[in-house]
């Protein structure tokens, strides 16, 4: 006992000798065993999972027998992919940085990268055996930082990691590696930020000796297959939810202002990557909302057609202050850098419907979306009233334009019914605040004077229950141009990382120029509250829908220094407020994380951004949620050509959309809403009419069905087959198209079997 | 088992079908939303505004794919003889011949081609910039590296055009050939080093002239440079940079047999003349009207559209690429712009080293030679509408004119063409109100004049009576107030002043005739109307603001955004200000006599005959056209000088100058207030920098901490 007693206060005098931080990295490293061999560190489903002590994978598909490895067995003696491209595929992760001098501030204009093979072969990586799998720290001595990846197997998908707390800069990284980094390697010790790390860079990347593709989310959808091309190659990066709205000007102008770069949207976060004999598909789980997605594809200088994720830690932005360019990386907190990416191996190739299908049932699962009944009908984007230049005794000032008011909204509504059109739904854009546009915070449901009053809405909100016509009363309530509601311009706005309101300007692509005025976005607590109060007072209202389109498609961070918000507490937001909204909701071009609170989707994106990199696109987006979320095509009549997009609403199941305004269009010439241009009402009802007419006998058939094929017969010719076992197929060509038992589609049109 | 070879199987048809599609082009139908493609069009005020696309991006074809080695190739132009798609792929010395449809058809090598009665003559055209045929299939090849131009037909060598021997070109530049078009019996070259036009050559391939040269661009540099010039010897003027006309870049023949020419030159560009149309002779054929017609407004020097080449479409349409930009603009004959669209990008329309533009039809197809693709750009249904609607809107068929412009008012309501067309519909209808309606809509101020000339003419001839009645009514009451002023002016006899001299009410009329006598009166018996101060000085700034709005739409460029009240203040109130300020400061030191409130009175009375002019302009507005603007010009020139001769008396007057001292002050003051302008002009400047350095610092500060 005695003996007992002794050893217990030897091991406290050690512990206190440690120190509590000791102990517990001590604790930490010591519970996980670290692996000197390839290792085989897990099984689950059909997956084994095995590492060496390089952290390099292989997971084995027993299901197909494929073995997907983590980086292109062979690509040591690829002659095409060499240098810095080689580098980066040869590793599991890529380091993205800027230097920082002593003060903190970033010292190299370029940002760098760093692979993770210059840790191996620096003898710098560490693997250890975790419960259900591995654990592989880099530590990256050039730039004084050390990054984790960790992988696991939990119902026989693959999962990758990266845990905030494991990323470690400057003085914790030099803290960590005291007791065993060599001399050399501290000597090359230089302090950076962190800005993005990119995760399996070439994981299941394609070659030209293998057949399939790449699916990326761009818009609605787009694929690059594995045929490389004949000149140089090319690569882009796509940020989940959009770009960064509170980053200096955020479409960004070229230096010689001769190209602008729209920004690229991946609507939700998924990717595949499909073989021959085996397809895997990457869901991020955790952090998409920080994360980009790098496309590659095959050309001269890389054998590769690959996409992989990147994690944004740090947000990078370009300002020229007192004259002089300087360059700024956002704070971060490593609390918000957690991001996971869960691989699910479909134990055989897919096609385009098979992974809209497993996609589908992992949302579902996950109550993200839910089977929906709604019949189709006619969508209407309807606008309010829009404020204009104007003067008041000659002094300028912004005055309300009415467009349509609410007893204008009722007569056509009433006029559509008349004519026969069933089910109309109304996105109603503009209709109280300041119009479109805010001028203080929206952070009520009140009716607009110029529009009709309390006493209109309220006779409007009766006569859509007669008619059995859902409107949406849209809200911006994020943006705002002046102090007031309660959210100050000055304190409330999002800033950027140079202290500035991150001010929202509209970009003439011809001059490459931004207007001289904008709007700001509130913070994340000033959105909050307002949303809390709007739903407050819409609660006064009996069973009216919402429509929240900017919330859709508008995700951002705010870098103020006092106040920041990262996209993560900023989707927090949404989601908290969102999830209190007991009624109807409606969203327009939404994002996957608006898909669980909408019943109604307007503006689903129709196409990709149509890269030079991608062979085809493809409606995903529609694919995944059709029979689940109704949604229609972006608007018909603001296209110049109007049959084809009838007919891509025919093609993806999408219920047709018209914008309009009651009184003449002509109106808006001359305004910041000028892009409203073929938006009369009366032009535009004659042909809406006749195109409801022609698409509502095939939609009606088929609009609680989901997507079990889609197939292209040859190009501009489609064919969509439903679960119920109805075919549609679109011609977009100049010629009729006759399908092999016999089915001729005529140019320009489309035929439905079933 | 069976079900997995039936699904492999089924991927195996699925990827080849997808290969099949892409082997050779990323193809997708025009169903892509507007904010994801962007087109754009100018409203009058030369202002971007937004419009549906007029053309979309079909297609991209990549030539990797052709059955012919393209490593190393070089694609430098393209051309299509209505028949087959030729590209000129410089590189590997060679022509690769296309189908319209853009597919593979056949090569021509260098090696291919036979010297015939040219032999021993090396046959590469490596570094070859241009190509042509001819109808005859005669295949026109601009050798640049070698600096000749092979004529080939049936492989065979049939000619070479190679640098004249004349005085008209320095020896020692280049004959660097990199467009040849034919048109009757001649050849048209362009080569990139010589600046002073297009070499002509006859069908012996004989050098018979230059032709349709630049101009040189008359900028202020250029100006400045031959004011300097007078004054340098003959070795300074040598010495330095000289203005040469600019070079011509692209070369096409329109439907009707002329040569269209474009060039790169910004100064061109913002000149207006950087893409000229030329008959046989190398005469101008004026294309549109006005000055900055081509290409994108509002940008300045530096950032003007550079264009490099231009094709005309099988419609006469003019396609013209700008190489700054990597923009494309059509327009019609007339100088209509159809549509813009393209830029430099990663995107399907978009380009990375555009360098080459052709019509196939009423196609457009950029060459891109980084990649070796071609674009092929499509008409919409916008696009072709707006088309058809200027194709025809001389032909007659107003019945046609009107349901095409209606349906391209359906698609833009921003669309000024259409506003036209359908003012033009109701002008030939003879409903000339609705006409003006539209004009007006369209912001064509000449076109809205004609058909306002024809409704005047309409209107007085259905209200004769009434115009009559009127105009007795305004001569009677002109002549009673002349009659009146008259007698006002006249002293009756044993009276010791007029009528309108005697009271303070009709002075300031007084003054207006009699202006040394009454300002003197003004000092002496010190007969100011505060009244009348208001009322000129209101009617100063009423006439300003007013007229900005209520002026006829031919006479008024104004548009109501536009208007800042602070700004008409300054230009009225603030004007006179500034001249009281000065003209007393000036007196001060000239001995003038005259006191400030004097010095605005004189000022204000003074202003009476310009400001009835233009109320008398506010009217006429109404009543003239833009050719009768010449009677609005004499009647504000006759108050403007009257009122300058009413005032520089008075200011004599007042100061109790001679008249050499009274010009030497109005000098004087129009310095000082010049003077007094930049003052105000420089401490709003400093303050905005001051403004700006603080704001650096402070930015910096909360960086730092």
């Amino acid at each position: 006992m005695k003996k007992i007693i002794k050893k217990i206060s030897v091991l406290i005098l050690i512990l206190a000798l440690l120190g509590c931080e000791g102990l517990l990295s001590f604790a930490a490293d010591s519970s996980d065993q670290q692996i000197t061999g390839k290792t085989v560190i897990g099984e689950s489903g059909n997956i084994v999972l095995s590492v060496d002590e390089f952290g390099h994978f292989e997971a084995l598909n027993k299901a197909s027998g494929y073995t997907w490895n983590s980086y292109p067995v062979g690509i040591e003696n690829d002659t095409k992919t060499v240098g810095i491209s080689r580098r980066h595929f040869q590793s599991e992760l890529v380091v993205n940085y800027v230097y920082r001098d002593e003060f903190g501030k970033t010292s190299s204009y370029e940002e760098n990268s760093v692979a993770g093979i210059e840790a191996v072969e620096g003898g710098a990586v560490s693997v250890y055996k975790t419960e259900n799998g591995a654990k592989v720290v880099y530590d990256f001595y050039s730039i004084c930082a050390s990054v984790a990846l960790h992988y696991s197997l939990n119902e026989g998908h693959l999962s990758v990691e990266i845990k905030g707390e494991d990323i470690l800069e400057g003085d914790a990284f030099k803290k960590k590696v005291k007791d065993y980094a060599t001399t050399e390697q501290l000597e090359v010790i230089q302090p950076s930020y962190i800005t993005s790390i990119r995760v399996l860079p070439a994981f299941g990347a394609g070659t030209e000796n293998e057949n399939g593709y790449v699916f990326v989310p761009d818009g609605s959808g787009a694929y690059m297959d594995f045929k490389p091309t004949t000149h140089v190659a090319q690569n882009v990066t796509i940020p989940f939810y959009g770009p960064e709205y509170a980053i200096d000007e955020y479409g960004v102008i070229s230096e010689e202002f001769a190209s602008v770069t729209r920004p690229l949207k991946a609507y939700f976060p998924m990717y595949a990557i499909v073989k021959d004999n085996d397809s895997i598909m990457g869901v991020i789980e955790t952090g998409e909302e920080r994360s980009a997605l790098n496309a590659f594809k095959a050309g001269i200088s890389n054998a590769y057609t690959v996409a992989s994720p990147s994690m944004i830690y740090r947000e990078i932005s370009h300002n020229v202050i007192g004259g002089r360019k300087v360059q700024g990386v956002s704070l971060t907190d490593s609390s918000f850098a957690d991001f996971k990416i869960d691989y699910y191996f479909l134990n055989d190739s897919v096609d385009f419907a098979g992974l809209a299908k497993q996609y589908r049932a992992l949302l579902e699962a996950d109550e993200r979306i839910a089977k929906s009944e709604a019949e189709y009908g006619l969508a209407l984007n309807v606008i309010g009233a829009i404020d204009v230049d104007s003067h008041f005794l000659g002094i300028p000032c912004r005055r309300i334009k009415a467009l349509t008011t609410y007893e204008q909204l009722g007569n056509i509504i009433t006029e559509l019914s008349e004519n026969g059109i069933e089910d109309i739904s109304v996105n109603y854009i503009g209709w109280n605040n300041n119009g479109i546009q805010n001028k203080k915070i929206n952070n009520s449901f009140k009716a607009l004077g110029k529009l009709g009053g309390k006493s209109d809405l309220n006779k409007l909100i009766s006569l859509s229950k007669e008619k059995d016509t859902k409107i949406y009363f849209d809200a911006d309530l994020q943006s705002f141009k002046k102090s007031g509601n309660g959210v100050s311009k000055l304190k409330n706005a999002v800033k950027t990382m140079f202290d500035k309101q991150a001010l929202q300007r509209k970009l003439s692509y011809a001059t490459f120029s931004y207007e001289s005025s904008g709007y700001v976005l509130a913070d994340a607590a000033s959105f909050s509250k307002s949303f809390k109060n709007y739903i407050k007072t819409a609660d006064k209202y009996d069973d009216i829908a919402l429509s929240f389109n900017s919330i859709a498609s508008r995700l951002y961070s705010n870098f103020d220094n006092r106040n920041p918000d990262t996209r993560t507490e900023m989707l927090d937001a949404y989601e908290k407020s969102l999830s209190t909204v007991k009624t109807q909701l409606s969203a327009a071009d939404a994002y996957s994380y608006m898909w669980k609170y909408a019943d109604k989707i307007f503006e689903a994106p129709a196409s990709s951004s149509r890269q030079r990199i991608y062979d085809g696109e493809i409606p995903m987006y529609q694919m995944i949620l059709h029979g689940y979320i109704p949604y229609t095509v972006p608007s018909i009549n603001s296209n110049a050509n109007r049959k084809e997009l009838l007919l891509r609403a025919v093609e993806t199941g999408s219920e047709l959309l018209f914008t309009v305004m009651y009184e003449n269009a002509e109106m808006v010439n001359g305004t910041d809403f000028d892009y409203l241009y073929s938006t009369t009402y009366k032009e535009v009802k004659a042909e809406a009419l006749e195109m409801y007419d022609r698409y509502i006998e095939v939609t009606k058939r088929v609009c609680d069905a989901t997507v079990e094929s889609y197939k292209q017969l040859q190009y501009g010719v489609s064919e969509t087959i439903y679960s119920n076992g109805v075919s549609v197929i679109v011609n977009y060509t100049d010629t009729e198209y006759t399908t092999a038992d016999g089915l001729t589609v005529p140019a320009l049109d489309f035929k439905h079997r079933g | 088992m069976k079900e997995k070879i039936i699904k492999i199987f089924a991927l195996m048809i699925c990827v080849a079908t997808l290969f099949s599609l892409n082997a050779a082009a990323a193809e997708y139908p025009n169903y892509q939303s507007k904010s994801q493609y962007y087109s754009y069009e100018y409203n009058a005020y030369d202002e971007l505004s937004e419009a549906p696309n007029g053309y979309y991006p079909a297609s991209t074809v990549y030539f990797d794919n052709l059955p012919l080695d393209m490593s190393g190739s070089k694609l430098t132009d393209i051309f299509y003889d209505e028949k087959d798609i030729y590209l000129l792929d410089s590189a590997n010395s060679r022509i690769i011949i296309l189908n319209k449809d853009l597919s593979y058809k056949s090569v021509l090598n260098h090696t291919d081609i036979s010297s015939g009665e040219f032999e021993g003559t090396d046959l590469s055209f490596v570094g070859a910039r241009g190509i042509y045929v001819e109808d005859n299939g005669q295949i026109l090849i601009c050798d640049t590296e070698h600096q000749r131009i092979l004529l080939v037909k049936d492989n065979v060598l049939t000619g070479i055009i190679s640098r004249p021997q004349t005085t008209v070109i320095a020896e020692d530049i280049k004959f660097d050939v990199t467009k040849v078009i034919r048109t009757g019996a001649n050849y048209y070259v362009v080569a990139e080093s010589i600046v002073s036009g297009v070499l002509v050559f006859n069908e012996e391939l004989e050098f018979v002239k230059l032709f349709g040269s630049n101009k040189v661009a008359v900028t202020g540099e250029v100006l400045l440079q031959q004011i300097q010039n007078l004054y340098m010897t003959d070795e300074q003027i040598a010495a330095r940079r000289s203005f040469s006309a600019s070079k011509i870049n692209g070369i096409d023949i329109d439907r009707k047999g002329f040569v269209v020419v474009a060039s790169s030159d910004p100064d061109l560009t913002l000149a207006g003349s950087a893409i000229r149309c030329l008959n046989f002779k190398g005469g101008e054929i004026t294309i549109g009207q006005g000055s900055k017609k081509f290409g994108d407004k509002l940008i300045v020097k530096g950032t003007a559209n550079a264009f490099s080449d231009i094709a005309v479409d099988e419609s006469n349409f003019y396609v013209v690429f700008d190489s700054k930009y990597g923009r494309v603009f059509v327009y019609s004959e007339k100088g209509v712009l159809i549509t813009c669209f393209g830029g430099i990008g990663s995107e399907m329309g978009l380009f990375t080293t555009p360098i080459a533009i052709e019509t196939i039809g009423s196609d457009i197809v950029v060459l891109d030679s980084q990649y070796n693709s071609v674009t092929v750009f499509k008409l919409t249904d916008y696009g072709r509408i707006k088309r058809e609607l200027i194709s025809i809107i001389d032909g007659g068929d107003f019945e046609k004119i009107g349901v095409l412009a209606n349906r391209l008012l359906k698609y833009n309501t921003n669309c000024q063409y259409a506003h036209y067309a359908m003012g033009f519909v109701a002008e030939q209808a003879g409903d000339y109100k609705t006409a003006m309606s539209f004009y007006k809509s369209a912001n064509d101020r000449t076109s809205y004049g004609q058909a306002f000339k024809l409704y005047r003419t309409q209107f007085l001839k259905d209200n004769v009576l009434w115009v009559l009645l009127i105009a007795i009514v305004i001569i009677v009451a002109l002549a009673m107030g002349i009659s009146y002023i008259a007698k006002g002016l006249k002293k009756p006899e044993g009276a010791v002043y007029a009528p309108l001299e005697a009271k303070k009410s009709g002075f300031a009329i007084y003054c207006l005739f009699h202006p040394a006598d009454s300002f003197w009166q003004i000092k002496q018996r010190k007969i100011l109307s505060p009244v009348w101060l208001a009322i000129v000085l209101g009617l100063f700034v009423y006439t300003n603001v007013v007229g900005f709005f209520t002026n006829g739409f031919i006479h008024n460029m104004n548009r109501a955004q536009d208007f800042n009240v602070i700004i008409e203040l300054a230009k009225t109130f603030g004007l006179i200000t500034v001249f009281v300020v000065a003209n007393w400061a000036i007196c001060t030191i000239t001995d003038g006599k005259g006191k400030p409130m004097e010095i605005l009175y004189t000022a204000a009375y003074s202003l009476i005959p310009y400001v009835t002019a233009q109320l008398i302009k506010m009217v006429l507005t109404h009543i003239l056209t833009g050719e009768e603007t010449i009677i609005i010009s004499i009647i504000t020139g006759i108050g403007l000088i009257w009122s300058g001769l009413v005032m520089f008396v008075g200011l004599l007057t007042i100061h109790e100058y001679s008249v050499g001292k009274a010009v030497f002050s109005v000098l004087l003051t129009i310095f000082g207030m010049l003077v007094i302008l930049l003052l105000i002009v420089m401490f709003y400047t400093l303050m905005g920098q001051t403004l700006s350095f603080v704001q650096s610092i402070i930015q910096e500060y909360s960086l730092q901490h």
